[in-house]
């Protein structure tokens, strides 16, 4: 006679994720046609993935964690109910919403550059802002600024910067190439003041950050989920020296810009 | 002008049951027959409402067009319509936002950054005003509703 699946504790996202529970939640993601990875009872990004992928069906917002007693939990163990997996049900949508990878393990060994810094090692792009964007009158740096193609799309930015990001596509290219046909730009090159502030500028006025979009869907900022296909290329943007907003205090997902070091090779260069 | 929202309440019926066709450049219109509104790329079918002011038989100005299923809001836009069509706005959908200016109920692809900016500023004026016409009816949980969303909106992009 066969026992029926018990969950002690919450599996998934912040959840408590006791390897026995682990163990069963993955083997009932796999019963049930997802891929949540080897069954090792611990809770990785895949994990956390497959949980999020069999909950899209079932609410708005999947939370990419079950809970004991909870309707992902009753949708698991009872199988004539709860979503069946699509064709490419292993892989989520590449838009699909899945929680933020814990922030310890963003960003390895890279720091983020602020105003204080950019305004040091580059100076001011302008001498006034809006909310608007204007164009640089800074002499030095409207001059290093280039419009080209980075491979999925063309931008205009710091030229380093904007030498780095090809390098970048290109790998993504390579690695992650379902991600690479999906990749748009929601813009480089933006003088302006930050969101809500008469004072600090955005890093896009010296031409350096991007924000990206995925079959020109926007992450939702703010909402501490991310877009899966955008934590298929954080790392690569990682290997380049790129730094990842969804660190930021305020989760910001589509938001790539260059970390510190790198900044620190193009500064004394232009 | 009258605001569609209230005008749905003295009238349910239409609400119950939206009227659909199609205009002349083959968008699907749908609405009450005094407040006619093209319904957007990629919502066939769908019990789509406008709340915000009409003119002329038309949606007209900043508000909001919600779809629902199964009683459920799946998909929000939120910005300005013009004689009933999509104007400068932004979808907000369950993987993200769609934004930018709309053409024939679709966004025009490619919008450089300050469209995008503007598109996401107008949604969030649209979440804006739709929050006040319900402050004015009594309404505060949804105009408290709808002015977190227009905070959200506004601080979209940096």
């Amino acid at each position: 006679m066969s026992t029926a699946p018990q969950l002690t504790a919450s599996v998934g996202h912040h959840g408590v994720n006791r390897r026995p529970d682990v163990a069963e939640v993955q083997r009932l993601l796999k019963a049930r046609g997802f891929n949540p990875g080897v069954v090792d009872g611990r809770c990785g990004s895949r994990t956390v993935a497959a949980i999020t992928a069999f909950q899209h069906p079932l609410m708005r917002r999947p939370d990419g964690r079950v809970d004991p007693g909870g309707k992902t939990w009753v949708a698991l163990i009872n199988p004539g109910a709860g979503p069946t997996p699509p064709s490419h049900a292993n892989t989520p949508k590449l838009t699909q919403p899945v929680p933020r990878p814990a922030t310890s393990s963003l960003n390895p060994g890279l720091h983020a550059v602020n105003n204080a810094y950019m305004h040091a090692k580059f100076g001011a792009p302008r001498s006034s802002y809006f909310k608007d964007c204007q164009p640089i009158t800074h002499e030095r740096l409207r001059k290093s600024m280039v419009t080209a193609s980075v491979g999925p799309f063309k931008v205009t930015g710091l030229g380093p910067a904007v030498t780095s990001l090809g390098d970048v596509m290109a790998e993504i290219k390579h690695a992650q190439p379902a991600v690479y046909q999906a990749l748009g730009s929601a813009g480089m090159l933006c003088c302006r003041f930050q969101r809500g502030s008469t004072r600090a500028i955005s890093n896009h006025s010296w031409g350096t950050a991007i924000d990206l979009t995925l079959n020109g869907v926007l992450d939702r900022r703010g909402d501490n989920n991310v877009q899966y296909g955008l934590t298929l290329i954080a790392p690569v943007f990682n290997r380049f020296g790129w730094y990842w907003g969804a660190k930021f205090g305020i989760e910001d997902s589509m938001h790539f810009e260059p970390g510190r070091s790198l900044m620190d090779t193009w500064a004394g260069t232009l | 002008m009258i605001w569609s929202a209230t005008r749905l309440r003295l009238h349910w019926l239409a609400v119950l049951l939206p009227l659909a066709c199609t205009a002349a450049d083959g968008v699907p219109m749908a609405g009450k027959a005094d407040c006619r509104f093209e319904v957007p790329g990629g919502w066939p079918g769908a019990d789509v409402r406008w709340t915000g002011p009409c003119k002329a038989g038309r949606a007209d100005g900043r508000g909001v067009l919600r779809q629902f299923s199964a009683g459920r809001v799946q998909r929000m836009y939120f910005g300005s319509l013009q004689a009933g069509h999509l104007s400068l706005g932004v979808i907000d959908q369950d993987d993200g936002y769609v934004a930018g200016q709309f053409a024939a109920a679709k966004v025009v692809a490619g919008a450089d950054r300050n469209t995008l900016i503007k598109a996401f500023d107008e949604a969030s004026a649209a979440a804006t005003a739709v929050a006040a016409n319900y402050l004015r009816e009594g309404n505060v949980a949804s105009a408290k509703y709808y002015q977190e969303r227009a905070k959200q909106l506004a601080e979209q992009l940096d």
